[in-house]
């Protein structure tokens, strides 16, 4: 178990190494860069100012010393500053991604929490009405847009009914339930949105294990029907599932831009589109940057939970 | 315990059909046979003729779309046939087991082999966690297992297909079960390790008086095996007997087409024979006699008349036109 973090955790530091590059090269690439955006807000510059600023910036320089650069300063602790938010890059980042991680992961929590069951049971009764009823859903949750279901629970709960606030987050000395209010119609947008996909996926792993030769083992042995799907069958089926799931724990970090914008939520995904459209390299850098590191720690822990799963998968090689 | 030969199951006219777009095929027709404690019942055919089919209908383990149409299974008296899902579940696993052919496949991969050999302990005996757990370790023992006590925290991935099988059968008898159904429990297995297969369930047999329902299409291995054979072509029971009627007398030509393609050591061919073509699939047997395309000696009236029950002996019967008891 050792072995393995230390051999994974060196893997995804390479791995976050080539992805700095890689981001750094792709920014880099992008049309404009912070002197143009000098020039354009002050119109008595000169091409010879820009070029002097260019020289002073290091912006003249090849892009893999640029790179260089910014890698030594940032190894030293100095990410840069968000010139968007005039605040190093960090103090906009943390509450941001604070906010994401909330209202992500309520919503995959709760997605998970119903996919899981509705989906077992649609699957130990196939083609009933109750099968039929999820698939319906399931596919009603993944055809409706995100910007239409927002708008139309804002209408009901918010404008209707008056019950919840159309958008915002709370004051951060508000207390818990008044913090809550402000998530729920997000989450419920985003839960709504995922949970049909998930429930098809443990349907469709759960058929899939319930054709198996140790489920009619079990039956034979004289398991009830409760007791087939609910222990022998559910362990086996969750480890496909637990892969989707640990790819959309990736995307928790990233954000949700439609929903974050329409709710006004302040999350990553309203900063990394913020960032970018703005030319703030530095803050969409360490944003894009955060998001991969915690998609790699997401497969991590995804193939720690196969190893929790399913006896036959052992972590590197030092277990037996 | 009950005396040996004493009829504990009885199977009589047992028809069961498939659902299909089609409407309802029939799979098994009118099958009739009886198990007796202590005793191996074997049904012999090739792949697609029913035998196993016949088997899961014995624990109601049909496939969704499979119907029993008719007929009466009596287990020591009481009706299967028409029993509740919670009576046919106390028995299955208690006093009807079944293993299986594959052993690599049956055996569910992310738990145990000790925790599964004590589930059926704990659903049927009603026995606390550490005493079932106790019990299985003695039924792994009682398998030929080495070790038993370390390997009951093995899981099925770690051992191999052999002991995998043991622990089937160590699932299946572990709650002394008056019957056990073996569906080619030793075709997925090497040579050697069949012997040991064989050789454990007689023992096993003759300690617990069970009463064995061996399925198999492989005669080498049913010899060995079986008091009775009961021969099954296109979902009926075509001949059966004593097992040295069948085994040196038989008389319908399926038999002993079947009989030839065995392999023998003391025989010096130097090709196999073969029975050309194959099963009729359900739905799709002929008028008739169901063997008479492929049978060698059929004639004209084979293809019109369903074959007349002919009585050789009073064990040994067999359904078919040319063949007349002397």
């Amino acid at each position: 178990m050792k072995g393995f973090l230390l051999t994974r955790g060196a893997q995804a530091l390479l791995v976050i190494l080539i992805m700095s590059f890689v981001i750094y090269s792709l920014i880099g690439l992008m049309p404009g860069d912070p002197i143009d955006q000098m020039i354009s807000a002050d119109p008595n510059m000169t091409s010879a100012d820009a070029t002097r600023l260019r020289a002073l910036y290091g912006l003249d320089l090849p892009i893999h010393q640029r790179y260089w650069n910014w890698l030594s300063a940032a190894l030293s602790g100095d990410l840069g500053y968000s010139r968007l938010f005039a605040k190093p890059v960090l103090e906009v980042l943390l509450p941001a991604l604070k906010n994401s991680v909330m209202l992500l992961g309520l919503a995959l929590f709760m997605s998970i929490c119903i996919a899981i069951p509705i989906g077992t049971l649609a699957a130990s009764k196939p083609r009933s009405v109750f099968d039929y009823g999820v698939n319906l859903f399931a596919f009603a949750g993944i055809s409706i847009p995100s910007f239409w279901l927002a708008l139309m629970l804002i209408i009901l709960f918010s404008v209707i009914l008056g019950v919840l606030p159309a958008g915002g987050i709370a004051q951060s000395d508000a207390g818990f339930w008044e913090s809550m209010k402000y998530l729920i119609l997000p989450a419920a947008t985003l839960t709504i949105a995922s949970v049909g996909g998930h429930a098809r996926y443990v349907r469709a792993a759960m058929l899939e294990v319930l054709r198996q030769d140790y489920i009619r083992t079990a039956r034979a042995k004289g398991a009830g029907a409760m007791r087939v799907v609910w222990r022998h069958a559910l362990r086996n089926a969750m480890i496909p599932v637990v892969t989707i799931m640990a790819l959309d724990f990736g995307t928790l970090f990233s954000g949700a831009l439609i929903t974050e914008t329409i709710y006004s939520w302040p999350g990553m995904g309203k900063l990394i589109f913020d960032s970018v459209m703005g030319n703030d390299c530095n803050l969409a850098l360490i944003a894009l940057l955060f998001a991969t590191t915690l998609t790699l720690v997401g497969s991590l822990l995804a193939d720690i939970c196969y190893a929790w799963l399913d006896p036959r998968i052992t972590l590197g090689v030092s277990e037996q | 315990m009950s005396s040996v030969d004493e009829t504990i199951l009885s199977v009589s006219n047992l028809s069961i059909g498939f659902e299909t777009d089609e409407g309802l095929i029939p799979v098994i027709e009118e099958v009739s046979f009886d198990l007796h404690t202590g005793r191996t019942l074997a049904l012999v055919g090739e792949s697609g003729c029913g035998k196993s089919v016949t088997a899961f209908a014995l624990l109601k383990l049909l496939p969704p779309f499979g119907r029993i149409i008719s007929g009466s299974i009596k287990f020591r008296g009481q009706e299967l046939v028409d029993s509740t899902e919670s009576e046919i579940q106390a028995i299955r696993g208690d006093r009807i087991s079944m293993i299986f052919q594959e052993p690599m496949s049956a055996l569910n991969p992310v738990f145990t082999i000790g925790s599964q050999v004590a589930e059926s302990l704990l659903l049927h005996r009603h026995l606390d966690k550490k005493m079932a757990w106790q019990q299985a370790v003695e039924m792994l023992v009682a398998v030929g297992i080495p070790d038993a006590a370390q390997r009951a925290k093995n899981y099925p991935h770690q051992l191999s297909g052999g002991m995998r099988q043991r622990v089937m059968i160590a699932m299946a008898l572990s709650c002394e079960p008056d019957i056990l159904i073996a569906d080619e429990p030793t075709t997925a297995l090497d040579v050697t390790i069949q012997a040991q297969i064989l050789d454990l369930m007689h023992d096993l047999q003759e300690r617990f008086g069970t009463a064995i329902l061996f399925i198999s299409h492989d005669f080498g291995v049913v010899s060995r095996m079986a008091d009775y054979i009961a021969v099954m072509y296109a979902g009926k029971i075509i001949e059966r007997g004593d097992a040295g009627e069948i085994l040196t007398g038989a008389r319908h030509p399926y038999t002993c087409a079947l009989l030839a393609t065995t392999p023998r050591i003391d025989a010096s061919v130097t090709r196999l024979p073969a029975i050309s073509g194959r099963v009729p699939a359900p739905g799709q047997r002929p008028a008739g006699c169901y063997f008479q395309p492929r049978c060698p000696n059929a004639s004209d009236h084979c293809g019109e008349q369903r074959p007349p029950p002919v009585d050789l002996s009073v064990t040994h019967q067999l359904i078919c036109h040319e063949v007349v008891s002397e």
